[in-house]
C-alpha cells in the first residue's frame, strides 16, 4: 500500500520532498524544493525601468561570467540597472527550469543526445541562470556520471533536477536528496547495499560511506574555518578512520528503489530510495568522534544520525565553501575568503546552518570575488570547455534553426559533458596543479587537469569550427547547425578598434592588456572590410576567434 | 606460501650446478641466459628501451586475476572470496612456477595465460604502497602506514609518485624522465608520452610528457596557414606577449598551447610512416591506446629517441557491484590488448626492448559486499615483454585467510612487496643507476632488495 502511494505521488508531481516526508517522518524537512518552470515556454525576462546605470558594464560582465553561463548583452544591460545583490535576489525569486520536464517533451527521454541538447538549452537560454549555474557547480561536487554506470538517461535528468531545485535550499536537504536518489545509489552502490550476511559471506558496501565523507562533506583531514589543514605534531589530523567507514557503511544498508515490493525489486528512478529493514544492519554503530547510532534503529533514523553528524561537522563550511568558490569564482581563494564563506555556511545570520542562498551570496559578493586581482594577485581560473561554448552561444545568440541547441557529443569534441565525468573525482580535482610554476609555487588550477597537447588541439580546432563555419549568413550550413549571430560584430567591424573594444567588453569585462589589443586591432585592420558573403564577416570572425582562443579570455579573472 | 626470489648471477650458477640433479627450473635459467645475451647485444648497438605503464583505474581486483590452485591455498581463497570465488572451470591453469607452485588466471584472460606460459609475463604477488616493511602488528598499532589508505585518489597518487607524505608530489615515471632524458640527446619528443591524458606518474620536476590521443595527432587549424600567414603571426604574437607579460595562469596556459602547436607538426610528419604491425587489434579503448604506443615506437628512430615511458589507462575497475561480469569483461579486453601489443612488438623487432607493466589504485577486499568488493591495499601486478623473466610469480604470495597474518580486515591484504621495489626493478632495466634509483624511489633503501629479479 505504501509503495502504491509513493508511486502515485511521484507520478503526479515528482516531488521528492513530499515523498521523503512520507518515508522519513522523523526527519524534519525544510522548504520544499522549488517548483519546476516550463522550460519550453517563452522565457519571460523581468523588465526594468529606464533608469541610469547602477552597475558599470565591465563590472556586470565580470560578475555574470561568474554567476551565469557567460555574460550576454541582454543580461549586462539588465544588471547594469541594479546592484549586484538586487540581481541575486531577483534570481532567487525566479522559478526553476527543470531538465526532466524538457527532456520529456523530446521524442525520447532516454536518449543521451536529447539530455545534452536540453542541458545546453538550459545553460544558454534559461532565465534562472544563477540557479542553473550553481546546479552545474553542484554536479561537479556531488558527481554522478553516465560513464560506465548504466544509469538511464532520464534518471540522470531526475538527478540533475535535484540539484537545480535545491540549489537555493539548504545543504542538509541537498545532502539527503542526493544520498537517497537512485542515480547516486547506483553510482556509488548504496542502492541494494545490504547488511553483512555470514551465510553468503558478504558485508556492507563501503563505497558511498567513504565518498560521502571524503568528497561531499568533510574531506580527509580536519580543517580550520579558513580551510587550512589543522596540524598535530606537524601532521594533519584525519577526519575519519577505516572503522568509521565500515560503521557508516553498515548505517547505509537497506535501501532500494522507491517502488520496490521486495529488496531487489523495483525500477523507479524518479523517486527516492526506500528502506527495507530486513536488509538494514541494526547493530550498534559508532561513527566519527564517538557518535553512537543505537542498536535496533530503523534505516531512516540511522541515516538521519549519520547525515546530521556529517552536516554539523565544522569542516563542511570551509570544505564545501572552497569548492563552490573554485567552481564559480577563482582557483586559489585566500584563507580569509574561505573563512568568510564558511561563516555564512555555519550561520546565515538568522541562526540557520547550510543556507545555500547565504552561501552563494557570500561566494559571489565577497570583496575578493569583486576586486579580483586587485584583492588577490593570483585571482582567476581557467574556463571549463563547456563554459566557453555556453558563453559563445549566449553572447552571440547561438542556436539551431528551430531554437534547439543540438550539441550532442561534447565529450568527444571538447572532452567534457554534463554528468559524464570519468569518475566521482569529476573531470578535475580541487587540488590539481599542473607541473611547472603553478605547482612549484603551491597553487592549484583544477581545470588544467583537462589541459594537455591532445585536448588543446581538439579544443582549439572545435572552437575554430564553431566560430568560423557556424554563423548566420554562411551559405554552407544545415538547419541543425548551431549558428551564432554576428550582426553586432559586422557593424562594428568597420572600425577595428570598436570591434576589439566590444569583444573585450562582452567576453572579458575589459581584461585584455593594451599590447594584446594592439596586435589584434592591427591584424583586423589588415583584413579587408568588404568580404564574402557580407561586409565585415571576415573581420568579425577572425577577431572573435582570436579573443576567445587567447589565454586572456580563457583564464577568467 | 613463499616464492620470493631474486635471480642473481649467484642464483644462476647454483641453479646451473644443480640442473643435473633436476633440482632447478630450466626455464628460469634460460631466461637468465637470454637476459645476458640481450644485454651483450645491446651494449654493442645503439639501444632502445621503453616502459609502458598500464594503469587499471579504480582498483583492479588482482586476486581474481591470479588465483592459487594448490589445494591448501585454493581452499583458503575459496573461503575468503565467498560468492566471488572462481570455480576451477572458470580458471585457466598456468605452468607450474620454477619452485613448483600452481596458479591459474581468470578464464577471461587467455592472452595473459599465453604470455605467461611463453615466459613473457610474470606476476607480482602482493604489491602495494608501503613506507617500510609492515606487519599486521604495525598496522594494528597504526605505525608507519601510508596516509589515506583505501582512498582512490590518494592511493593512486602514492603509487604513481612513491612520495607518500609529500604535499607536492611528482611521479616516479617523471623522476625517471628527469634523470634519464639526457640519453635522448636533442630529441624534440619528450621521454614521456601519454595516450590517456594527464597523470601524476609521468610528471617530473623538469620534464612533462607529450599527450596524444589514441587517434594520433592533429594540426591546429589556427596556425595551419604556415608561419608567414597573417593569422598565424597575430596568434603567435598574442601568445608571445602572454608568455612574457601574462599572469601566472595565463602564462602557464599559453606555454602549454605553444608547446602543443610546436610539436604537433613534427609528430604528424613522423606518424605518417608509422606501423603497428600486421596483427589484428581489438576495438577496445585500451587496445587502441596500445596500438598508438606501437605506432610511436615504430618511428622512434625519426626522433633519435633512446628511452620512452608510455602511459595508457583502462578505467572501470572500481567494481563495488556486479563485479563478476564487469571485472571479467575488463580483464578480457586487457588480456586481448596486451596479447596484440606484445605480438606487434615482436613483429617490429623490439620485443626485448619494450616492457609493459600494470599499476592500479589499490587491491580490493577479498570479501564480498554482496556482488562486489571495496577498496583495499596489496594487489597483484604483472609485467610483460621479451626481457621479462616470465612464467613465474615474484614476491610473497599472501596468506588469504581472513583475519590471518596478512589480513588487515575483511581481506584487505597488507602488502609484502613495496611498489618502490617493483618500480626499481623496472627502472634499473630502463637504465637507472643505483644512485638514481634512490632518488626515484625515496623509501627504497628500507626494503631488503631493490631488484626483485623479474627483469633479465
Amino acid at each position: 500500500m505504501k509503495s502504491l502511494t509513493c508511486h502515485q505521488v511521484a507520478a503526479k508531481t515528482l516531488r521528492l520532498g513530499t515523498l521523503l516526508g512520507i518515508l522519513l517522518p522523523g526527519i524534519a524537512l525544510a522548504d520544499l524544493p522549488a517548483d519546476c518552470y516550463d522550460p519550453m515556454a517563452t522565457p519571460v525576462y523581468p523588465s526594468t525601468a529606464e533608469i541610469p546605470s547602477v552597475t558599470p558594464q565591465p563590472t556586470a560582465v565580470r560578475f555574470l561570467n561568474m554567476a551565469t553561463f557567460g555574460a550576454m548583452p541582454r543580461d549586462v544591460n539588465h544588471l547594469s540597472k541594479m546592484t549586484l545583490p538586487e540581481w541575486i535576489n531577483e534570481q532567487y525569486r525566479m522559478d526553476a527550469s527543470c531538465h526532466l520536464a524538457a527532456l520529456n517533451q523530446t521524442q525520447n527521454n532516454n536518449q543521451r543526445e536529447n539530455r545534452m541538447e536540453i542541458w545546453f538549452r538550459h545553460a544558454v537560454t534559461a532565465p534562472d541562470q544563477l540557479r542553473q549555474r550553481v546546479a552545474f557547480a553542484l554536479s561537479e561536487i556531488f558527481v554522478v556520471s553516465d560513464v560506465g554506470s548504466g544509469i538511464p538517461t532520464n534518471a540522470m535528468a531526475v538527478y540533475y533536477d535535484i540539484l537545480v531545485r535545491n540549489a537555493f535550499g539548504n545543504f542538509r536537504d541537498i545532502l539527503e536528496r542526493v544520498t537517497l536518489s537512485p542515480a547516486m545509489g547506483r553510482y556509488l552502490s548504496m542502492l541494494h547495499n545490504q547488511k553483512a550476511n555470514r551465510k553468503l559471506g558478504i558485508r556492507a558496501d563501503e563505497n558511498y560511506a567513504r565518498e560521502v565523507m571524503q568528497l561531499f562533506t568533510i574531506g580527509l583531514v580536519q580543517l580550520s574555518p579558513s580551510g587550512v589543514p589543522l596540524l598535530q605534531g606537524g601532521n594533519t589530523i584525519p577526519t575519519y578512520s577505516q572503522t568509521d567507514v565500515e560503521n557508516s557503511a553498515k548505517t547505509l544498508t537497506g535501501w532500494s528503489f522507491g517502488n520496490s515490493w521486495s529488496f531487489f525489486d523495483g525500477d523507479d528512478w524518479r523517486i527516492g530510495m526506500k528502506p527495507f529493514e530486513g536488509y538494514h544492519d541494526r547493530t550498534l554503530k559508532t561513527i566519527l568522534d564517538n557518535i553512537v547510532i543505537p542498536e535496533k534503529g530503523l534505516a531512516a533514523a540511522d541515516l538521519k544520525i549519520l547525515l546530521d553528524t556529517l552536516f554539523n561537522h565544522p569542516n563542511v563550511g570551509p570544505f564545501i565553501g572552497r569548492r563552490l568558490i573554485q567552481r564559480l569564482v577563482t582557483s586559489n581563494p585566500s584563507p580569509d575568503y574561505i573563512r568568510r564563506v564558511a561563516r555564512k555556511f555555519d550561520d546565515n545570520g538568522k541562526g540557520v546552518r547550510g543556507d545555500m542562498k547565504a552561501v552563494i551570496k557570500a561566494v559571489l559578493l565577497d570583496p575578493e570575488a569583486l576586486e579580483g586581482t586587485r584583492a588577490n594577485v593570483n585571482f582567476g581560473k581557467l574556463r571549463e570547455p563547456l563554459l566557453v561554448l555556453t558563453h559563445l552561444w549566449r553572447a552571440f545568440d547561438g542556436h539551431s534553426a528551430d531554437g534547439t541547441i543540438r550539441y550532442y557529443y561534447p565529450d568527444s569534441s571538447i572532452g567534457q559533458a554534463p554528468l559524464s565525468a570519468p569518475s566521482v573525482f569529476n573531470f578535475f580535482r580541487p587540488d590539481f596543479a599542473p607541473s611547472g610554476t603553478i605547482k612549484n609555487r603551491g597553487f592549484f588550477a583544477p581545470e588544467f587537469q583537462l589541459v594537455n597537447d591532445a585536448n588543446n588541439t581538439r579544443f582549439y580546432n572545435e572552437l575554430f569550427g564553431l566560430i568560423n563555419w557556424r554563423y548566420k549568413g554562411n551559405p554552407y550550413t544545415n538547419p541543425f547547425d548551431i549558428l551564432i549571430n554576428i550582426n553586432n560584430l559586422k557593424t562594428r567591424a568597420r572600425s577595428p578598434t570598436d570591434l576589439v573594444a566590444y569583444l573585450n567588453l562582452i567576453l572579458t569585462g575589459n581584461k585584455l592588456p593594451a599590447d594584446v589589443k594592439t596586435v589584434l586591432i592591427n591584424y583586423v585592420r589588415s583584413i579587408a572590410y568588404i568580404s564574402y558573403p557580407e561586409k565585415g564577416v571576415n573581420r568579425a570572425l577572425e577577431a572573435l576567434y582570436l579573443v576567445m582562443s587567447s589565454p586572456h579570455y580563457l583564464i577568467q579573472r | 606460501m613463499t616464492a620470493s626470489k631474486h635471480w642473481s648471477r649467484r642464483d644462476f650458477l647454483q641453479c646451473a650446478a644443480a640442473t643435473a640433479a633436476g633440482a632447478c627450473n630450466r626455464k628460469s635459467a634460460l631466461g637468465f641466459l637470454a637476459g645476458m645475451q640481450a644485454a651483450a647485444t645491446e651494449a654493442a648497438t645503439p639501444d632502445y628501451r621503453a616502459l609502458v605503464c598500464i594503469f587499471l583505474a579504480g582498483g583492479n581486483d588482482g586476486f581474481n586475476v591470479l588465483v592459487p590452485t594448490d589445494t591448501g591455498p585454493y581452499q583458503t581463497y575459496k573461503a575468503s572470496r565467498g560468492n566471488l570465488a572462481f570455480a576451477s572451470d572458470n580458471l585457466l591453469n598456468l605452468n607450474p612456477t620454477p619452485s613448483g607452485q600452481n596458479y591459474a588466471v581468470s578464464s577471461r584472460a587467455p592472452g595473459l595465460q599465453n604470455l605467461y606460459n611463453n615466459g613473457q609475463l610474470a606476476f607480482l604477488a602482493n604489491v602495494g604502497t608501503l613506507v617500510q616493511p609492515t606487519t599486521k602488528t604495525d598496522y594494528q598499532a597504526n605505525v608507519h602506514l601510508p596516509p589515506q589508505l583505501f582512498s582512490h585518489n590518494d592511493q593512486s597518487d602514492q603509487g604513481m609518485s612513491c612520495e607518500l607524505d609529500a604535499l607536492e608530489k611528482i611521479g616516479w615515471g617523471g623522476r625517471m624522465a628527469d634523470l634519464l632524458t639526457n640519453l635522448n640527446g636533442t630529441s624534440r619528443l619528450p621521454l614521456g608520452v601519454s595516450i590517456a591524458g594527464n597523470n601524476l606518474f609521468q610528471v617530473g620536476n623538469s620534464t612533462v610528457p607529450y599527450y596524444m590521443s589514441p587517434g594520433g595527432v592533429n594540426n591546429f587549424y589556427v596556425t595551419s596557414g604556415g608561419l608567414q600567414d597573417p593569422r598565424t603571426k597575430a596568434f603567435n604574437k598574442m601568445l608571445g606577449l602572454t608568455l612574457t607579460n601574462g599572469r601566472l595562469l595565463e602564462r602557464e596556459f599559453a606555454k602549454s598551447v605553444k608547446s602543443s602547436i610546436d610539436l604537433s607538426q613534427t609528430l604528424i610528419t613522423a606518424l605518417a610512416n608509422s606501423s603497428s604491425g600486421t596483427g589484428i587489434w581489438p576495438g577496445s579503448s585500451i587496445a587502441q591506446q596500445l596500438q598508438m604506443v606501437a605506432r610511436v615506437i615504430s618511428v622512434r628512430q625519426t626522433f633519435g629517441i633512446k628511452r620512452q615511458v608510455f602511459y595508457v589507462v583502462q578505467g572501470g575497475y572500481d567494481t563495488h557491484d556486479d563485479q563478476i561480469q564487469r571485472h571479467g569483461n575488463l580483464i578480457s579486453e586487457l588480456s586481448q590488448a596486451m596479447a596484440a601489443f606484445h605480438g606487434a612488438m615482436d613483429e617490429l623487432g623490439v620485443g626485448n626492448d619494450v616492457t609493459s607493466f600494470t599499476l592500479s589504485d589499490f587491491g580490493r577486499t577479498l570479501t564480498s559486499n554482496g556482488d562486489g568488493t571495496d577498496h583495499a591495499w596489496g594487489n597483484v601486478q604483472w609485467v610483460a615483454g621479451g626481457s621479462v623473466v616470465g612464467g613465474d610469480v615474484y614476491g610473497t604470495f599472501p596468506d588469504q585467510t581472513l583475519d590471518g597474518p596478512d589480513d588487515s580486515g575483511y581481506g584487505r591484504l597488507i602488502p609484502t612487496t613495496s611498489i618502490e621495489q617493483y618500480g626499481a626493478t623496472l627502472a634499473r632495466w630502463f637504465g637507472a643507476s643505483d644512485t638514481q634509483l634512490e632518488t626515484i624511489f625515496p623509501h627504497l633503501s628500507r626494503f631488503d632488495t631493490a631488484n626483485l629479479g623479474f627483469m633479465a
